[in-house]
């Protein structure tokens, strides 16, 4: 099994990052493989870690409100992070996240989280960033997503090109 | 244009909160004040954008260009800020962003934070913290209502897109009017 430095390197996302930024998140990030169908948090719960995925693919879902299950609001690849919403603004989790198929990922507890900012700030900030450009670009896709829908004038667009990317 | 530290804390409360009296000089360093009149253009929507704007004076009326229309969000007035989606990841803006009245915003370059985050990375992160809890919080907001919107849609079995008031509520949420 490939070691998180080895992974982490695969990741366009960390492209930028130093041998010491990568050994710091080595040391703070957990990694599991998980199966098919693993829920990694589950709406409603409270936040205790976030997550990024080192392989596979996880679908975000939300509980629907007129009608029983899930809708599909995201799918995540790897390279990508998930949890950070609701650990940033301590709040419950605002969404599902379910494993499809094998999925390998690298887990930050909060605590971890909050001790490698106050260890390391620059290796903390440059995550940081990593988070904050994931928001923005996720941000920019729904914004997108939306204007198809009023192309289409069907609401339920916005979610199927949010999907899309 | 001076700014002192103290008004500096008073006009921007939240973006400020965890900063002593000396980062808040250091930031406005890094800060371009600038004068605003009515119907200048600051963010023209779909286009690259790079920098952000922290509204000083006046207000700004925030826009979102559809092919067939404009639809006008809602404005934003002094103490608030627009576009920092482009400093934390710069790319085409989201939204159209016009003066509604003369006024003064303090323009924040890409540039001017990617040099603010070598030279300072303690400011730099206590910014990037609260831009990213306003980014988390509009999106979940968003989400939300759009799920309420679709939930709506299927018990009245009808759409009600071409009054585009659902459009307008997640406008708001999406470029920050409303948290």
């Amino acid at each position: 099994m490939a070691t998180l430095m080895q992974l982490l390197q695969t990741i366009p996302q960390f492209a930028d990052f130093n041998q010491s930024e990568l050994t710091a998140f080595e040391k703070a990030f957990r990694v599991d493989i998980f199966s098919d169908g693993h829920v990694f948090m589950n709406e409603g719960e409270h936040a205790d870690s976030m997550y990024l995925i080192l392989e596979g693919d996880v679908e975000i879902r939300r509980r629907r409100k007129s009608k029983a299950g899930y809708a599909l609001i995201d799918r995540k690849h790897a390279g990508e992070l998930f949890g950070i919403i609701s650990l940033i603004n301590s709040e419950k989790h605002g969404a599902t996240a379910i494993a499809v198929g094998s999925v390998q990922v690298a887990s930050l507890p909060q605590s971890a989280f909050e001790l490698l900012f106050d260890t390391h700030a620059p290796i903390a900030l440059h995550f940081q960033r990593l988070i904050a450009r994931q928001l923005a670009r996720d941000l920019r896709r729904f914004n997108r997503a939306l204007r198809a829908a009023v192309q289409t004038e069907d609401p339920r667009a916005t979610i199927s090109t949010y999907r899309q990317g | 244009m001076d700014i002192s530290a103290d008004q500096m804390r008073d006009r921007f409360p939240q973006l400020t909160r965890h900063m002593s009296r000396d980062q808040r000089l250091v930031l406005i360093e890094y800060l371009d004040a600038r004068p605003v009149s009515a119907d200048d253009r600051l963010i023209q929507d779909g286009q690259p954008v790079d920098e952000m704007f922290l509204v000083w004076a006046g207000r700004l009326t925030i826009v979102l260009n559809f092919d067939q229309q404009d639809l006008i969000v809602g404005s934003v007035g002094p103490g608030a800020w627009v576009g920092e989606t482009a400093v934390m990841d710069p790319g085409p803006a989201c939204a159209t962003v016009v003066s509604a009245d003369d006024g003064v915003v303090l323009a924040l370059t890409t540039e001017s934070f990617s040099s603010l985050e070598k030279k300072h990375p303690v400011i730099a992160s206590l910014i990037l913290q609260v831009f990213s809890k306003g980014l988390a919080s509009r999106l979940r907001a968003s989400n939300q209502l759009l799920l309420d919107v679709l939930s709506q849609d299927e018990q009245r079995n009808a759409v009600s897109i071409r009054e585009r008031d659902w459009v307008r509520r997640i406008g708001e949420h999406l470029t920050g009017i409303r948290d």
